[in-house]
């Protein structure tokens, strides 16, 4: 197998995360939320005790990172793997019925397409109320179409392979060879592009945290860490620079896997 | 009796960028129980496609005009999805070209199998797996139980093709349509799959519709030929006839092409005679026969008229004006008869 630097720079960094996040309560002498009752650690700047400094509440950022980052991946990881279940389904679907069904199935994909989902999801919540439930529910309603475009693409193509003749001269059914001879074929591209839409959904899931409507105080989420040092950026900038910096760490390792993975398939 | 195969009319056409592409134009032909048909002509004169409309299983931009397709005795043509779904490889199996494409490639080689005897059968898995693998002995594949969870890559072609068989007959069909079995094989893989397509035939009692281009094939394996030319079967023949003599000027040709093997023309002389030219654009068809811009004893009707089915023979079939006052004799004759 060939060296793929792309994929090792992305398993790395995402190693790192991922650990570090999961293993936070046992790695961490700080509680994420508690409040520091002496007014002179609030705001105070990046040391050893507190090697990301704290911010307005005496809350220790490295922390508070690292368990924003449970959150965040968390809910991306979650929404991803709804959103490449239905996804995947229904552009299989699309895909092996073909013709009309498939124009139908996909004009809906592209008139889901065309709404701006940071818009969709602020009304959705001034309806339906903020929190992570509500989040989950909105970033899993704004991903799947990619899946689904990307699936109907693989199941096209596949379609006109041989085996697929194969299986329908034998008389298999149409369950049957969707599940078992078409989506198994197609996981390589699936997971290529799963992976890519997770970098997405953590974007989209600190956009929406960042506006105040996803993980809600005092939860910590990348997002939500942001909003919380946006007003004393000039004064405090390692409130809003660490999650900043996790944010792109995270995405760009998403992004790297995904390509790598992508371009070790093509070769 | 009547034959477990009959083919009359069958047009099957492709609708590209408003091209009509007339692969099958009215074909007729039958297979008797426990017969081999060799379907033989060029590569694009339509002989897949034939077989792929006997399974109704044609690419979106095909479609079956007309014709009617009486298999056992009703008309597939008439049929629902649902009961053609029932009907390919329970009653018909299919063998294809090219081995190392036609297995799924992340499904074991033996369940490919399995999945069609629990298909049709209702079979427990275990069940299915005895079954399975008794059939891959059935078809001299060696290691059977090793081979069973093999991935297709990890196979040869020649054992892919032994898979292949063994998938198509999971269905205990009574006709098997092999397209090309062995076009993709080596040589000697090629006489060892023909060696056993024959003996299963004569085992299991099956029909055979053989498609393929390669007349040592043919001669090998047929009991009758038919010659397929621009959508149309041009002659229809027993085998051992059609090789002694043949009538269509096309048959002709193609037997002259065939390269033989023989030391004595070291010195240069030349023991096969090329067919020049090629399949005629099948979206844009010659006038008259579609074989005269080729024909090297083309008449002046030949450019306007399509030549009609002539019965020269016992059994024999030619779509050429050649045989026009002979034809019309013997058929009266068959009338009298």
């Amino acid at each position: 197998m060939k060296y793929n630097r792309q994929l090792l720079i992305g398993f790395s960094f995402l190693g790192l995360m991922l650990t570090s996040s999961i293993f936070a309560p046992l790695l961490l002498r700080h509680d994420p939320n508690a409040l520091a009752s002496p007014a002179e650690t609030r705001h105070a700047s990046p040391s050893f005790e507190h090697w990301f400094g704290t911010d307005q509440f005496g809350r220790d950022v490295f922390t508070r990172v690292l368990y924003g980052g449970r959150i965040s991946l968390l809910i991306a990881l979650a929404v991803v793997i709804c959103a490449v279940a239905f996804g995947a389904l229904y552009g299989a679907i699309a895909g092996y019925l073909g013709g009309w069904w498939d124009q139908i199935f996909m004009r809906v994909v592209d008139a889901l397409l065309a709404f701006p989902v940071v818009f969709l999801a602020v009304t959705l919540m001034a309806v339906f109320g903020t929190g992570l439930k509500w989040l989950i529910i909105i970033l899993i309603l704004s991903s799947w179409m990619d899946v689904a475009r990307v699936v109907r693409a693989e199941v096209l193509s596949l379609k006109q392979r041989p085996f697929i003749f194969k299986a329908r001269a034998a008389g298999l059914h149409a369950p049957r060879i969707l599940f078992y001879h078409l989506l198994p074929n197609a996981f390589a591209t699936v997971l290529a592009a799963a992976i890519l839409r997770v970098a997405e959904v953590i974007l989209l899931e600190s956009a929406l945290s960042f506006l105040g409507l996803g993980a809600q105080p005092p939860t910590a989420s990348w997002g939500a860490i942001l909003n919380d040092g946006k007003a004393v950026f000039a004064t405090a900038w390692w409130i809003t620079t660490f999650p900043g910096l996790a944010i792109v760490t995270a995405v760009l390792s998403f992004n790297l896997i995904g390509e790598g993975l992508r371009s070790s398939q093509s070769k | 009796m009547n034959p477990l195969l009959q083919v009359t009319g069958l047009q099957t056409y492709f609708f590209k960028d408003k091209k009509i592409l007339r692969a099958v134009d009215g074909v007729d032909f039958h297979i008797n129980a426990g017969e081999t048909l060799a379907l033989v002509g060029e590569s694009g004169c339509g002989k897949t496609t034939t077989a792929f409309s006997i399974f109704r299983l044609l690419p979106p931009a095909g479609k079956i005009m007309g014709g009617a397709i009486e298999f056992r005795g009703r008309n597939l043509l008439a049929l629902s999805e649902k009961q053609m779904v029932a009907v390919r490889g329970r009653e018909m199996g299919l063998i294809f070209q090219d081995p190392s494409s036609a297995l799924n490639p992340v499904m074991r080689a033996g369940e490919q199998i399995a999945e069609v005897i629990r298909r049709h059968f209702r079979e427990t898995h275990r069940a299915a797996k005895q079954q399975a693998l008794a059939l891959m002995e059935k078809v001299q594949l060696p290691n059977v139980e090793m081979i069973y969870d093999n991935y297709p890559h990890q196979l040869s072609g020649g054992l892919r093709q032994r898979i292949l068989i063994a998938i198509a007959l999971a269905g205990k069909p009574a006709l098997i349509v092999a397209d090309e079995p062995t076009s993709a094989l080596d040589v000697s893989i090629q006489s060892q799959i023909l060696a056993l397509l024959k003996q299963l035939k004569e085992e299991l009692q099956l029909s055979l519709l053989l498609i393929t281009h390669d007349l040592g094939v043919v001669a090998q394996m047929a009991d009758r030929v038919a010659v397929m030319y621009a959508g149309k079967i041009v002659e229809e023949a027993p085998t051992h006839a059609l090789f002694t003599a043949p009538l269509h000027p096309y048959t002709v040709a193609l037997l002259n092409a065939i390269p033989q093997i023989s030391f004595s023309h070291l010195g240069g002389q030349k023991k096969f005679t090329p067919l020049l030219g090629v399949v005629p654009d099948l979206t844009n068809l010659p006038s008259g026969c579609t074989f005269h811009p080729r024909c090297p004893v083309r008449m002046e009707e030949c450019q306007h008229k399509i030549p009609p089915k002539f019965f020269p023979a016992e059994n024999r079939i030619v779509r050429c004006f050649k045989y026009e006052a002979v034809g019309v004799w013997e058929a009266k004759a068959v009338e009298r008869g």
